[in-house]
């Protein structure tokens, strides 16, 4: 199978954007521990049956701040990242239009409308230690079970 | 035949299931994983007093809590769940088994292993295949082999056939909310290629097996399946609402005696069962279930709460059984209530999710509008008569009070409450007034006080003036005081900002005595202020909120936070954090944030909805005046409803 095929939507792909979109909410990656990964894919790749050679973008907390680059996905054990957000269509063509502004709310309004999804590949209290709390609560991920 | 019971004659008429004669059509959902019992899986004498009460409501079939099967803790899903792995946990199932049949009713053990949302102990959880939690509360995922499927299942079987060894009619296995059963039955988080993934077929194999060895381990006695109508999971690749229903097929034809039809996943993104849905709005999955199933008796009863509605279900054949959970948890006399035609006496449950609210933070579950859920064992809860009769007044006609007031009558003291206002209900009817998920709930509790204080003879003086003076010339006819005045906007905390004299109380404006311009902007991001700005907003003001703190919805119960973002990210509010009020002018505020940014935001009214603070004045006042001085609520310390009625009930028990 060709790169191309499973090419990361272009959204995700746009790593100049997203570089700027993380760099004006500095202050929220902050508490994030150096080495701290969170991937984001099309929401196809965690599907049942998605493609087995998905790309993913990944922020990734760097000592100058998030560094954005672009790898593979594999699979849920292999994605080597803290948190993995799977996103849909209309999640994509929502964050490109809000890329330039108020990213985080954007993601957050998605996550509650269920066109983000969001997969924790660490334990709460992992996450926690590596300062994840204050992004999460602020994305709007539930820290304790929802039933509702 | 009672006059409940001709009026709701479906709900009451006996059946059989096999050869079992079941007195109605009500069964006792598993609404029961307490955490009360001991960290190693042991029941206590608190469950079993609460069981006990679970026995008497009077349903013709009692599931009992939710037991996991194995000796690893991998089913396990909360801390002090009770476990059904050896013989040695037999002596307090016998006795449940026990309260149950003398009180005339089937008795089903469950079998809870909750997959996904399990090994609450370990490090790990157990799933079909590895799809990580989207829910970081639960343990990171392991895939369960092949030889630990026989296991799992024949584990099942041995509890199930301990439950009946210690007298339950019948076992039931549960899928609910996205446990071990539901994780094989769905795509989402079955990926296996082996016999148990893949297609339909595959995914139910696990089902089949179970039940299978479960009948065989119980012959002659009742299976029920709890089994998904909709998991919510679809748009993420769970199994859409036609494979939840071939599924059931599936079950039927492995021999299940009953399905009971549940909805929706812990992770789901769409609400199932709070507040904000309306009751029967689930109904349409059991008809579903019945009109596909015309032989398999169906049970269901996810967010329905009324018997009247339930029984004309039963009218229309949509299912079978009334499974009925949470309105048994704020009402355990519910099924009495109604079969004597007493339904106005019912409290209702108002979807308030506190009880999973608790057990998802490692508590034990308790109701807000049953104090004493969890407590039956504790003799203080008890309502008894009192040794000595008194004159009680009561100051407030709000939760706390009128519960306090009707608890305190129910023993035979002489019972006076005095409040302000023109009728019953305290802050509550502000909420009532403006909630945007289902008013009839609250309003349902201020109904149920003015039917309980008026049958227990309570009186109340409306228009009575709260303050000293007049408490005082009243005050020589009571033996006790109790301060149950509420709270209110702390106006004078706005005292050192430029133009607070400028400022509407948003309790004012809730209770529609004082009115709002076009722009409005709330001072405060708690559940005042986010009530009522949605609720004007609604209306058609332009809303801006401002909150001093770094988040909103600080006081709000923790399931219902998100359902506040919710409306007001989809009502399209302005909301700024961190940020405070520095001047209130005619037409605008100046506000700054926390990184010393200033601006300005256009407002013809600016509500200020917080800080509470509890009217405490005449705990001061009335202190050298009457023998027995006592406050609750509110009054004590602003919080809600949960501790309004709890502290309510309890110095009512107590005076
Ligand atoms: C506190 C609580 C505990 C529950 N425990 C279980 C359980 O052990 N097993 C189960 O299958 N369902 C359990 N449920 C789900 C209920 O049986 C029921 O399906 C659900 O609450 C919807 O019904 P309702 O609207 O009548 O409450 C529980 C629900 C609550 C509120
Ligand atoms: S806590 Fe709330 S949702 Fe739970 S049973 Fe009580 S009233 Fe109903």
């Amino acid at each position: 199978m060709t790169a191309h095929m499973t090419a990361l939507p272009a959204v995700l792909a746009d790593t100049v954007r997203w570089r700027a979109a993380l760099a004006r909410e500095a202050g929220l990656f902050a508490p994030l521990a150096s080495g701290a990964r969170i991937g984001l894919v099309a929401e196809d790749a965690v599907l049942p049956g998605g493609p087995t050679d998905a790309r993913m973008l990944v922020w990734e907390k760097a000592r100058d701040g998030m560094a954005v680059s672009e790898c593979e996905f594999g699979s849920f054990e292999a994605a080597d990242v803290d948190v993995l957000i799977a996103i849909d269509a209309q999640a994509q063509a929502e964050l490109d239009r809000e890329l330039s502004g108020d990213v985080i709310a954007a993601m957050r309004r998605l996550l509650r409308a269920g066109h983000l999804l969001f997969f924790a590949r660490r334990t709460l209290a992992a996450l926690e230690d590596a300062g994840y709390e204050g992004l999460l609560e602020q994305m709007g991920f539930a820290f304790l079970g929802a039933c509702r | 035949m009672t006059a409940g019971e001709a009026k709701l004659a479906h709900l009451f008429a006996p059946t059989r299931i096999g050869s079992l004669e079941i007195p109605n059509r009500i069964k006792y959902g598993a609404c029961c994983v307490s955490n009360y019992n001991t960290r190693d899986g042991h029941i206590t004498p608190r469950e079993l007093a609460r069981t006990r009460v679970i026995a008497s409501t009077g349903c013709g079939i009692i599931t009992n809590q939710g037991a996991y099967p194995d000796p690893r803790g991998e089913g396990k899903a909360y801390f002090r769940q009770v476990a059904l792995f050896d013989d040695k946990f037999m002596p307090q199932f016998e006795t449940i088994a026990g309260y149950i049949r003398d009180a005339g009713a089937i008795a089903i053990q469950q079998i809870l292993h909750a997959g996904r949302y399990g090994g609450i102990d370990l490090g790990y959880c157990v799933q079909p295949s590895i799809v990580p939690q989207t829910l970081p509360h639960f343990r990171p995922p392991r895939e369960i082999t092949k030889a630990q499927i026989r296991q799992t299942i024949a584990e099942h079987a041995q509890a199930a056939e301990r439950a009946v060894r210690a007298g339950f009619h019948g076992t039931e296995v549960t899928s609910f909310m996205g446990y071990l059963l539901a994780n094989f039955n769905s795509r989402f988080t079955n990926r296996r290629s082996d016999e148990y993934g893949g297609s339909l077929e595959n995914r139910g194999r696990f089902m089949r097996e179970l039940i299978d060895a479960i009948k065989q381990a119980t012959p002659g006695h009742p299976l029920v399946v709890r089994l998904n109508g909709a998991e919510l999971m679809d748009r993420w690749g769970g199994n859409s609402e036609e494979e939840c229903f071939e599924l059931m097929q599936q079950a039927a034809q492995a021999g299940v005696d009953m399905i009971s039809v549940t909805v929706g996943w812990q992770e789901a993104p769409e609400s199932s069962i709070g507040r904000d849905i309306p009751p029967g709005h689930w109904n349409r999955l059991a008809a579903k279930a019945k009109r596909l199933l015309p032989g398999v008796p169906i049970a269901f009863g996810v967010r329905l709460p009324d018997p009247v509605m339930a029984n004309d279900c039963l009218a229309r054949g949509e299912f079978d059984f009334w499974e009925v959970c949470r309105p048994l948890l704020a009402d355990p006399d519910l099924i009495h209530k109604a079969r004597e035609g007493r339904l106005d006496e019912a409290r209702r449950c108002i979807g308030s999710l506190n009880c999973l609210s608790r057990l998802f933070r490692d508590l034990p579950y308790s109701c807000t509008m049953n104090p004493m859920l969890g407590h039956e064992v504790e003799p203080e809860y008890h309502v008894r008569p009192a040794a000595v009769k008194k004159n009680v007044m009561v100051i407030g006609a709000g939760p706390a009070g009128m519960e306090c007031a009707i608890t305190a009558a129910k023993r035979g003291h002489s019972v006076t409450v005095f409040e302000r206002g023109e009728r019953i209900g305290g802050s509550l009817s502000g909420y009532a007034a403006h909630d945007l998920a289902r008013p009839e709930d609250l309003a349902s509790v201020i109904s149920h006080y003015e039917v309980m204080s008026a049958k227990q003879g309570v009186r109340i003086e409306f228009g009575a003036e709260v303050n000293p003076k007049f408490m005082r010339s009243r005050l020589h006819e009571f033996d006790v005081a109790v301060v149950a005045a509420g709270a209110r906007i702390d106006m004078a905390a706005w005292r050192g900002v430029e133009g607070h004299e400028r400022l509407a109380d948003a309790i004012l404006v809730a209770s529609g005595k004082a009115e709002c311009g076009e722009r409005v902007v709330v001072l405060g991001g708690g559940k005042i202020a986010l009530t009522l700005a949605e609720s004007l907003k609604k209306r058609g003001h332009a809303i801006t909120i401002v909150e001093a703190d770094k988040r909103i919805a600080a006081d709000v119960m923790p399931s219902f936070k998100w359902r506040h973002n919710t409306w007001i990210e989809e009502l399209g509010i302005p909301v700024h954090t961190s940020t405070r009020v520095t001047r209130i002018a005619a037409g605008c505020i100046d506000v700054v944030n926390d990184k010393g940014v200033k601006s300005s935001i256009a407002a013809d009214t600016v509500i200020a909805a917080a800080p509470r603070i509890a009217n405490q004045a005449l705990f001061h006042e009335l202190e050298w005046m009457v023998d027995e001085l006592h406050g609750i609520g509110d009054a004590l310390i602003a919080r809600g409803i949960d501790a309004a009625i709890s502290e309510g009930y309890r110095l009512g028990c107590r005076i």
